[in-house]
């Protein structure tokens, strides 16, 4: 038999797809969420008060650390910016970190709660909670499954252009397939760019042979392809760092002009000779990850040499990673890219319940792979919202005095999925779904009262400061839960276009 | 920021009613291949000013295509379930 292209393109669309399908559904809502990774933290820390960044910052920061990091190794103070509101030092000492975050008044140090934070999506999705024990290679894998997926579902498209704004609502199937198109269409480049950066990102880890070819390992390959500064000497002769940073400050005005440019400064043995401070630019005037850096000695303020130029590959690199990470971007662009990568998981979402429905239409005799795929389908697509949602609840609801807190927000995230999961598998189908869903929105309804038993004065600090974070937030959780509810009872009533796996309880024995 | 949008709006509007299936469903007759190439040139053309536009209030010519490409996603989305309507 000859041959068909365009049959082996659909088989390898719908196997790529299938096989990690759900691991690529939880990897692409939980880094959409990373997207407002600060704006979630504040949330997730109701203690953390309004604060905008201005110049007696830094003195005051240098005041904090000449009382508490004395002799430390390295100085670090983060400036606040309209997405963190964090203003926080860091000393390091004896490789031991202590921070600390400072509020708008004279000498107020916050104690915001333990918490995992927006951090957490951002971790899990490129580590699955498995650092070091091989989640970064897997989440590669994925990308690339995903983007083999992305590019052998152009070639499945039979009228590509013929089709491209057509969506019909009449029935569940076929509007379940031109969603499919439709969304895979419009986010291609998104997928494209999203898949490849995350690759880039660890290009170096997931070519180690190379790497050692050509470096003899992955971290003289790094240092080789972007050199740092010169290593200092920690026997060097002992200098009290600046107590006014005015002196740097006026050389930084003059090379980046305008408010708020600074957003890191690092101190590197602040109290030797040699001692040097690295100022990090804003990160949302460039594409690429690296902002620009100045490097100033730590104890007379002079200009010191800069960074040495990194390669053309490693500059490749981090634009592919500032385009990851997009901080770049302003509101109205993080919005969009957030609803893109919404539509990237419905894309994967509707591919799975897709391969489903398909074979349940053609198929008599249900199959045990049927019933696993509908299942995982279940605590994926439903489940993994109530688990993030349940996530949100924790960290409202937990003792704010526990300790290991922030592990055990966590550990609600993943003890709540492994019971969707149990949940899916004990229940009809249907009624797992419409369950799941329905309690993802009773969540999402709970959450913004909870917030308001607890402390009422939230959400008044919130209107009168105009703190749209919080009230977004809010807002955005409530038309969620909106949403979930209108589906979950459209499910409920629709009878006969959604088909279930009928399998017999003693087959599955 | 409104003008690109808008130009990229009606860049796919037209872009879309130089497809026979969508302009049968909108005017109910069928598309006369004149009006078909015009409907096609406008509406590339607005496509490529509405580049032009974004170009102007970003801040720099990288983040600007990231910007058009988004926006330009979200566009078709927003018109296919205008369609879907009719």
């Amino acid at each position: 038999m000859k041959p068909d292209f365009r049959k082996s393109m659909i088989w390898l669309h719908t196997y790529s797809g299938l096989v990690i399908g759900w691991l690529l559904f939880s990897i692409f809502l939980t880094g959409t969420l990373s997207y407002f990774n600060p704006e979630i933290t504040q949330w997730m820390k109701p203690e953390l008060v309004h604060v905008s960044s201005t110049q007696n910052m830094v003195n005051r920061s240098l005041t904090e650390l000449h009382k508490k990091g004395v002799d430390a190794d390295t100085w670090r103070i983060y400036l606040p910016s309209e997405r963190t509101q964090l203003w926080s030092i860091q000393w390091r000492k004896e490789g031991k970190r202590h921070n600390l975050s400072l509020g708008p008044e004279q000498g107020q140090v916050l104690s915001p709660r333990a918490s995992a934070g927006g951090n957490f999506f951002r971790t899990f999705h490129y580590t699955l909670q498995l650092r070091g024990y091989g989640g970064r290679y897997i989440a590669g894998i994925a990308a690339m499954f995903m983007l083999v997926a992305v590019f052998s579902g152009i070639f499945t498209h039979r009228r590509f252009f013929r089709d491209f704004f057509t969506l019909r609502l009449k029935k569940l199937s076929k509007t379940l397939t031109e969603a499919h198109a439709i969304v895979g269409v419009v986010t291609i480049p998104f997928c494209i760019m999203i898949c490849t950066s995350a690759i880039m990102i660890y290009v170096i880890m997931y070519m180690p042979f190379s790497a050692e070819h050509y470096a003899g390992g992955q971290r003289d390959l790094s240092r080789a392809l972007s050199p740092g500064l010169v290593n200092l000497d920690k026997s060097a002769s002992r200098h009290i760092p600046l107590l006014d940073f005015t002196v740097v400050g006026r050389q930084v005005q003059s090379q980046w002009p305008g408010q708020k440019q600074i957003r890191r400064i690092t101190f590197e043995q602040p109290f030797s000779q040699d001692g040097r401070i690295i100022v990090e630019r804003v990160k949302d005037l460039t594409l690429s990850r690296q902002s620009k850096r100045l490097i100033f000695s730590s104890h007379s303020g002079e200009p010191l040499a800069g960074y040495p130029n990194a390669s053309k590959a490693t500059q490749v690199r981090r634009v592919f990673f500032g385009l990851h990470e997009a901080h770049f971007a302003d509101i109205s662009l993080r919005w969009l890219l957030f609803l893109l990568g919404l539509l990237s998981s419905a894309l994967i979402a509707t591919g799975l319940i897709i391969w489903l429905n398909k074979r349940l239409e053609k198929v008599k005799q249900h199959h045990i792979g049927h019933f696993i795929v509908e299942r995982l389908n279940i605590a994926a697509i439903s489940g993994l919202p109530l688990t993030i949602v349940t996530f949100f609840v924790g960290n409202r609801v937990l003792n704010t005095a526990l300790e290991n807190r922030a592990s055990i927000e966590v550990d609600v995230f993943l003890w709540t999925w492994l019971t969707c999961l149990f949940h899916s598998f004990l229940r009809p189908a249907k009624k797992a779904w419409v369950e799941q869903l329905l309690i993802t929105s009773l969540g999402c309804y709970l959450l913004p009262i909870i917030d308001l038993y607890q402390d009422s004065q939230r959400l008044k600090n919130a209107i009168f400061d105009g703190n749209l974070t919080y009230l977004t937030f809010n807002l955005f959780v409530l038309f969620t839960g909106l949403i979930f509810m209108k589906t979950a009872f459209w499910l409920r009533a629709k009878n006969t276009l959604y088909k279930t796996v009928s399998l017999r309880v003693n087959k599955l024995c | 920021m409104l003008v690109s949008i808008c130009a990229q709006v009606f860049g796919l509007i037209f872009l879309s009613l130089s497809l026979d299936k969508h302009f049968k469903s909108v005017f109910k007759t069928a598309l006369p291949h004149k009006l078909s190439v015009w409907l096609k040139s406008t509406g590339w053309l607005l496509i490529g000013l509405s580049l032009f536009f974004v170009g102007l209030f970003a801040i720099t010519p990288s983040i600007a295509v990231v910007y058009w490409l988004a926006i330009l996603s979200g566009n078709i989305i927003l018109l296919a379930l205008v369609y879907c309507r009719l």
